[in-house]
């Protein structure tokens, strides 16, 4: 296996070099660490890494807008906040990141999150799942738009995987309780995200599309 | 506005003692007409050093108006008085209306006009054109003065609040950023730090996340949009149970109900919690799931604790001890919905409450689940 990639931003500088060190210890090798937004998104676009381990509130830009700037790039996004920012969260991982840790998460889980994220296997917190439920009855709620276009929607198994997760349930629970495999219950969890994704990325094409019709010179 | 009456009153004087000078001939009793002016002018003296407006002043103003008024006819004999010549006060009559007005907005700026007015009918007897010409100007001084004074009230009040609100929010910003930025990142860092170093640093890292917990709530509490006094947002109850070993799940926009039927399903999540703490062990967490499923609402309650055999609440009932699932099930029924335990011996237990938000059309209504 060849050894994973990762970049560290972080604009705490003891957080940054605990995580750093921790990750060097399990033996990633860390390309580079950035303090803030902008340096973030020119060093992924520079190094390349396989994950970018990212913190939310980064100065100068935020992490939804550093998921979104750096949206080109075939780097897989980590959050990593403290607890209770998870409507941030959903705005970065709806702009593309794959996964979400609490920053109280022990060094085992934040190396085992890495690992999986460069997999590209989405990684939950209770909480996250809690707000991509809502995010999904939010859209199924709301009324049939103009261009007949279908809305999102997840299949009943899905929707009983997530709200396993937001209950605080692990993938192997999940797995044991509904008789399926623990590969199958992530591939569920992953799939409601990128039902997410795609729906963002369609409503932006959709808004942006909407607005250059608006703006056509007018003879 | 004061500052503009104080103005008013000695300029109005001038020209009320201008007005009865040019008349002089024709008075009868000319001491009436100096007792009064001095008696106005000690009193215009004393109002504006008072600086303040009053009911107290507004009666003194109106009242010496008033005797002015009907001082007319003891100065001037009965047949100029009716011919229309101005009363002795004149124009001073309207600093009482104007302080009124200030005093009191357009109400007491039209009462006090109109109490003018009747001394000037009754004064004068003999209505003319003249009079009827001042009662109308006075009263719409009275009254467009006094909105106005209401409205500038009014309007600085609402600013002042506005600016306070305001203050008191960037002030809020300010320190949950500053705390959010310093004092967080080092407890969880300290959290982590101290597990890992294991030992005694363990009940240091629970210290520094019990501590992270609350401060983040206390931070994050009341920076939503308020829904109104009538409905009460369950996020923000759920937020608040949060804690070492409650976990909440909940969607990114509030879940409102109407606020006494919010208060008995927080009260019902609250007795299910309590319930983990009793019968779940010591080692347990919880997990809260909230769900808006449209017109309902719906609760989880998970644990990860000892569990029970199937059949247990059941046996319980039988028994006729059942305490805290009774009166969960009872709250839950009264709200027209239901509550529905899930458990296995050594697995945790769930509880699911679901109900309607809105009251439905016949109470009692029972959910299946």
């Amino acid at each position: 296996m060849t050894t994973l990639r990762v970049l560290v931003a972080d604009d705490h500088p003891l957080w940054r070099d605990a995580l750093a060190e921790d990750l060097t210890r399990a033996g990633i090798d860390v390309v580079g660490t950035a303090p803030d937004g902008p340096s973030a998104v020119r060093r992924t676009k520079a190094t390349r890494p396989d994950v970018l381990l990212l913190d939310l509130n980064l100065p100068g830009l935020h992490g939804a807008e550093v998921c979104a700037q750096i949206a080109g790039v075939d780097t897989k996004v980590l959050i990593l906040s403290a607890s209770g920012e998870e409507k941030d969260v959903l705005a970065a991982m709806k702009a593309g990141a794959c996964g979400y840790l609490v920053k109280s998460a022990t060094r085992e889980e934040i190396v085992a999150a890495v690992r999986a994220t460069a997999q590209g296997r989405a990684t939950f917190t209770p909480g996250l799942a809690g707000l991509v439920l809502g995010e999904f009855r939010k859209l199924a709620k709301a009324p049939p738009q103009a261009s007949g276009r279908p809305v999102p929607e997840l299949t009943d198994r899905e929707v009983e995987v997530l709200r396993l997760v937001a209950m605080g349930l692990s993938s192997r629970e999940i797995a044991d309780q509904l008789v399926i495999s623990h590969r199958t219950v992530q591939n569920h969890v992953q799939n409601t995200l990128g039902k997410l994704q795609l729906h963002n990325r369609v409503e932006l094409t959709r808004f942006a599309i909407e607005r250059g019709l608006d703006e056509s010179p007018l003879a | 506005m004061t500052r503009g009456l104080a103005i008013f009153r000695p300029l109005a004087l001038a020209y009320a003692v201008l007005m009865a000078w040019l008349h002089r001939d024709e008075m009868v009793h000319p001491w009436a007409a100096v007792a009064i002016f001095a008696v106005l002018a000690a009193w215009s003296v004393a109002a504006t050093l008072a600086g303040r407006v009053t009911g107290r002043t507004v009666a003194v103003d109106l009242g010496l108006a008033v005797a002015g008024v009907l001082a007319t006819n003891v100065a001037y004999p009965r047949a100029v008085v009716v011919g229309g010549v101005m009363t002795l006060p004149s124009i001073w009559s309207a600093s009482g209306v104007v302080a009124a007005a200030i005093r009191g907005g357009e109400r007491w700026g039209f009462g006090a006009a109109v109490v003018i007015a009747v001394a000037d009918v009754l004064g004068v007897v003999e209505v003319n054109a003249g009079t009827i010409h001042n009662i109308v100007l006075l009263v719409l001084t009275g009254s467009l003065i006094g909105l106005s004074a209401r409205l500038a009230r009014e309007s600085q009040r609402f600013l002042e609040a506005s600016v306070r609100a305001e203050e008191a929010y960037a002030e809020r910003e300010r320190l949950s950023r500053a705390v959010h930025d310093g004092v967080l990142q080092t407890l969880s860092y300290i959290n982590r730090r101290g597990r890992e170093i294991g030992g005694d640093g363990v009940d240091l890292a629970d210290l520094a996340r019990e501590q992270e917990r609350s401060l983040r709530a206390l931070v994050t509490v009341g920076r939503g949009i308020p829904t109104g006094p009538a409905n009460e947002d369950l996020t923000a109850g759920l937020r608040a149970l949060q804690s070492d070993r409650v976990d909440v799940s909940m969607p990114a926009e509030p879940v409102t109900m109407p606020a006494d039927r919010g208060a008995e399903l927080l009260a019902a999540v609250r007795a299910a919690l309590d319930n983990v703490v009793l019968h779940a062990g010591p080692e347990a967490r919880a997990w809260v799931l909230l769900e808006d499923l449209g017109d309902e609402v719906e609760v989880a309650i998970r644990d990860n604790g000892v569990g029970m055999e199937p059949g247990r609440l059941a046996r319980a009932a039988a028994e006729g001890r059942l305490g805290v699932v009774t009166s969960i099930r009872g709250r839950m029924e009264d709200l027209g919905g239901g509550a529905r335990w899930v458990s296995a011996p050594g697995r945790g237990c769930t509880v699911s409450l679901r109900a309607p938000k809105q009251r439905p059309a016949r109470a009692g209504g029972k959910d299946p689940g």
